[in-house]
């Protein structure tokens, strides 16, 4: 037989027949096609991704998307349970007519229990509309705007779609709010973790030998330790006085301290298998050097790997800042995050008298974290392409 | 066909299928063949022919997305084909009535149960025999595959025995509930020859002595012609041709067999350009390699100080490579092959010894002494190919990207001039340069091979270090691999060493050859006298294990002796 162009007898391998409908398509597509084809038959990672681009859409234009800010108090209005949305209004001559609002309460003062209670009366429309003005914000700190997407169209007239706190603040808003400053406590605090946990896990998986027993101790050492009291120490060591940009970063630091160890294992584990690969030694006698091999041959091989890791840790980092704030260890008043709201629910007699104080920053916790987790699991699952 | 009218087991029309993202594939379509008490059925094919996929399907253990769509499996009154995937009915027949032996005896035993614990669980789930009966019975058995002092290793674990030992166990356990019917699937393809051929003369005296069918899968010709007495062949699915193993080997009709077997009898001699007139020009060793050795796993103690003990993988090494020669190296699992080719370019840094490599007669630099700027140099002349076409290619990087390499990173071309570089190679190697901008995974194992070659021609070297290079190849590819690197060798003045475990490549392929052992070499010389006429025992009893594909001309029976010898030897 002899040598053509074409191999001749079909039957080369077993590849051609797992893929059969290995189009010219499928032959160009690079890893992060690949990844994509994959990732899309993952039905719940996918919405989880939908999900988790609304949470972030939601924190960066939260100015805009909550009717109030987040420090606008009615006293008159401590504790007002959520108001129903209707497109009915029934009017008191029995007509109906057509229109978004809010219903109304009446609102009673009972004096012995010193606490307001409101009945929802239909009676009371709150006409509501989009795009329509009301407490005044600077935009990303760059522009001054009162329109907010959605509200009362009399300024005058306050809804509280969630209901109330304790200072009447609206619990709608300050969800929004908290959600730009929980999500990307996530993201920076991943974005460090995921610096350390690249650099000292490839350090040590690439080279072995004393580096690698030297960063493995330390990483073993840091992992040893308690984190909750370490935390809390920490966050304890925060001044008073700091401005709340301050104590922010601060937390995000503390927070992600622990979070490189369980990377850089992961990285390192990973450099170390592939370490032993033929196509990184047919790199080494291509001539490349350390950082190339390391860059251009190793560390695409695990990126998908490292995105996953990465979508995983992240709910680890909102639980953390939740726990710590709900301590009040962590981020305090004015910054809202969903741990400072759930700060309000603490005592048993919130809970009864205003149980959407706790319920409503929980499920936006659980849902965060939930989405984290199924994107993360949709994405590791997809994240090597190439194994059969 | 035998005196017995019912055959065992008979396939008619047996369609598997497998539902895919696109549509659906047949595995296998429409086989029909019929297993005879006391006759062994060689099933041929190269891989994905399907025929695994048919004896998975006979034990009803196809695995979703795949399934048995059509077709009858009577085994007795039994149509297996009807049987549910699960449940008591097919129970009753896997394990006790049809055995298996799987390829990978590494994998196919539990590493966590004595070998006795899993044969007796086999008789006491089949059989119903109490634990004192199930464990005398599996020392029966674990004497009767030649297992030796089986009181006693029958409470050893799996990874205490060597392969040839684990998949003796493996076939125990396949015997163990007594069955018709035998199916074993690549049983030897994972053990080196001499191994091979001691199990499989083991596995074809049980079978005679008992009298059962047996269902032989196996990609290798030589093996069905020195076991099987009728053979079925396998093509895409199909069975293409089939009947006693003489006709088969003798009266070929279909061409695709005609081609397979072509291609197996052209490895069983040294290829014709070799038998061709040397070159002109007066050779020089361009590789000298003296004294050459490495000492695995000798400890350090408490204190970094080297303890002694450890494996002396390649010990005491010495050889010379002839500018323009194929130097073959040879041996068994364990020899130190492999280690010896990347002691070469110091992948794993040699202990001991030296390597003079002399580009041009009268120049030389020892490789062992050179720096890492100078070791790069060294990297440009001697390329490498490796055994594994999958592994060696980056997944991540396109065709063009990975033969591109080597030329970016010592700056020998970029942008247009790259692609032009790369279409050039990929032509020299046979493959279309428009496929360039393709990854590896749309390529077959034979055109990554291909690719991995053009990669380590990019530089334009003078050595090619091959290691098992054609190994995870089927046969018919294998030799179009072959074929090209004798072709670039003759136009490029290429000098080869070739490292494989298969004589037949070798003989094939190679000037010289070297017969490794234990980390030394046994015996070195030309390579029609080292495949004829050996001297040295050891590379008799290799030579003479390698089944012979020709029916008529059996070549293990002729093995026993020498493997005595060996054993002996070995248990010095």
């Amino acid at each position: 037989m002899t040598d053509g162009p074409v191999i001749t007898i079909p039957s080369a391998d077993a590849a051609p027949q797992l893929v059969p409908a290995l189009g010219a398509d499928t032959a160009v597509a690079s890893q992060w096609r690949l990844v994509a084809w994959r990732f899309r038959r993952h039905r719940l990672a996918v919405v989880s991704l939908y999900l988790v681009v609304m949470l972030y859409l939601i924190g960066i234009f939260a100015e805009f998307l909550a009717p109030y800010s987040t420090d606008t108090t009615r006293p008159q209005y401590t504790y007002a349970p959520p108001q129903g949305i209707g497109f009915i209004i029934h009017k008191a001559n029995g007509d109906r007519s057509f229109g978004l609002h809010a219903s109304g309460y009446d609102i009673t003062v009972d004096e012995v229990a010193m606490r307001r209670s409101f009945t929802p009366n239909r009676e009371k429309v709150m006409p509501l509309g989009f795009f329509v003005r009301g407490d005044d914000y600077r935009f990303w700190g760059l522009f001054d705007s009162n329109i907010h997407l959605f509200g009362p169209t009399n300024p005058g007239e306050v809804v509280y779609i969630l209901g109330s706190d304790r200072l009447g603040r609206d619990v709608l808003s300050r969800l929004i709010y908290a959600t730009r400053i929980s999500m990307s406590i996530g993201l920076v605090g991943v974005a460090i973790s995921l610096f350390l946990g690249i650099f000292l896990g490839s350090i040590s998986g690439y080279y072995g030998g004393m580096t690698d027993t030297l960063i493995q101790r330390v990483i073993e050492v840091v992992s040893a330790m308690p984190t909750i009291p370490l935390w809390m120490g920490l966050a304890a060591a925060i001044p008073l006085s700091w401005p709340p940009t301050q104590v922010y970063f601060t937390v995000i630091a503390i927070v992600s301290l622990l979070g490189w160890t369980a990377l850089a294992r992961e990285v390192r584990g990973r450099f170390f298998s592939l370490r032993g690969e033929d196509f990184v030694t047919a790199a080494r006698l291509d001539g490349a050097g350390e950082m190339r091999i390391i860059f251009r041959h190793m560390l695409p091989s695990i990126t998908s790997h490292i995105l996953a890791m990465v979508t995983l840790a992240i709910p680890a980092m909102i639980i953390a800042e939740t726990s710590l704030s709900f301590l009040g260890i962590g981020l305090k008043p004015p910054v809202v995050s969903w741990g400072v709201l759930l700060q309000d629910a603490q005592n048993l007699r919130a809970i009864s008298s205003a149980p959407w104080l706790l319920l409503w920053p929980s499920l936006a916790v659980m849902v965060a974290v939930l989405a984290f987790n199924f994107l993360g699991d949709g994405l590791r699952d997809a994240a090597d392409p190439y194994d059969n | 066909m035998t005196t017995d009218a019912t055959p065992t087991l008979s396939v008619r029309n047996l369609t598997v299928q497998f539902a895919l993202r696109h549509g659906v594939f047949n595995a296998v379509q429409d086989a029909s063949f019929d297993l005879w008490p006391g006759r062994t059925l060689g099933l041929v094919g190269e891989s994905g022919s399907g025929k695994s996929v048919t004896a998975r399907a006979l034990m009803q253990l196809v695995d979703p997305p795949g399934s048995i769509a059509g077709g009858k499996i009577l085994f007795g009154d039994t149509d297996i084909a009807q049987l549910p995937r699960r449940g008591p009915a097919i129970r009753k027949i896997r394990g006790a009535r049809i055995g298996m032996i799987f390829q990978e005896p590494m994998s196919s035993l539990s590493p966590v149960h004595t070998v006795g614990a899993q044969i007796v669980e086999v008789l006491r789930l089949h059989l119903k025999l109490d634990r004192k009966q199930a464990r005398a019975r599996t020392i029966e058995l674990l004497k009767l595959v030649e297992m030796p002092d089986p009181e006693r290793n029958i409470d050893r674990f799996t990874f205490e025995f060597s392969g040839g030992m684990r998949q003796r166990v493996m076939i125990a356990m396949a015997l163990a509930g007594n069955p018709d019917l035998l199916i074993a699937d690549e049983p030897t393809t994972a053990l080196d020859v001499t191994t091979q051929a001691e199990v499989l003369d083991l596995i074809r005296r049980i079978q005679r002595e008992r009298g059962m069918s047996m269902l032989l899968i196996t990609h290798d010709m030589g093996v069905v012609a020195e076991v099987a007495d009728d053979v079925a062949v396998m093509f895409r699915g199909r069975i293409v041709e089939s009947g006693p193993v003489d006709q088969v080997f003798h009266q070929t009709t279909h061409p695709y067999t005609r081609r397979l077997l072509s291609s197996v009898l052209k490895l069983e001699r040294a290829a014709e350009i070799k038998q061709q007139a040397a070159s002109a020009i007066a050779p020089w060793p361009i590789l000298k390699v003296r004294k050459i050795g490495i000492t695995f796993g000798a400890g350090r103690n408490a204190f970094g100080a080297r303890t002694t003990g450890g494996v002396r993988a390649v010990d005491n090494v010495s050889f010379d490579l002839m500018a323009g020669e194929s130097l073959g190296i040879v041996g068994e699992s364990g020899s130190g092959k492999t280690t010896l080719g990347r002691l070469m370019l110091r992948i794993v840094e040699p202990s001991a010894g030296s390597i003079e490599y002399a580009p041009h007669a009268g120049t030389s630099v020892d490789i062992r002494a050179l720096n890492k700027a100078g070791l790069r140099d060294v990297y440009r002349q001697i390329r490498f190919v490796f055994q594994d076409p999958f592994s060696s290619l980056n997944p991540r990087m396109n065709v063009r990207q990975i033969v591109g390499e080597p030329l970016r990173i010592n700056r020998i071309a970029s942008g247009a001039a790259l692609s032009h570089r790369v279409g050039a190679l990929l032509d020299m190697v046979g493959l279309d340069p428009e496929t360039m901008e393709r990854y590896p995974h749309a390529f077959s194992g034979g055109q990554r091979q291909r690719i991995g070659i053009a990669r380590a021609l990019a530089l334009d070297p003078k050595i090619l270090i091959a290691d098992e290079a054609t190994s995870a190849l089927d046969v018919s590819i294998r030799s179009q691999i072959l074929d090209l690197l004798l072709d670039l060798q003759q136009r490029l003045c290429l000098s080869f060493i070739f490292i494989s475990h298969d004589i037949g490549v070798v003989r094939y392929f190679c000037d010289r050859v070297a017969v490794m052992r234990q980390g030394t070499i046994v015996e070195i010389g030309d390579a029609e006298t080292i495949c004829t006429s050996p001297s040295h025992p050891y590379t008799r009893a290799l030579i003479s294990a390698v089944p012979y594909p020709d029916p008529r001309t059996p070549r293990m029976n002729l093995r026993t002796r020498f493997t005595e010898t060996i054993t002996e030897k070995a248990s010095e």
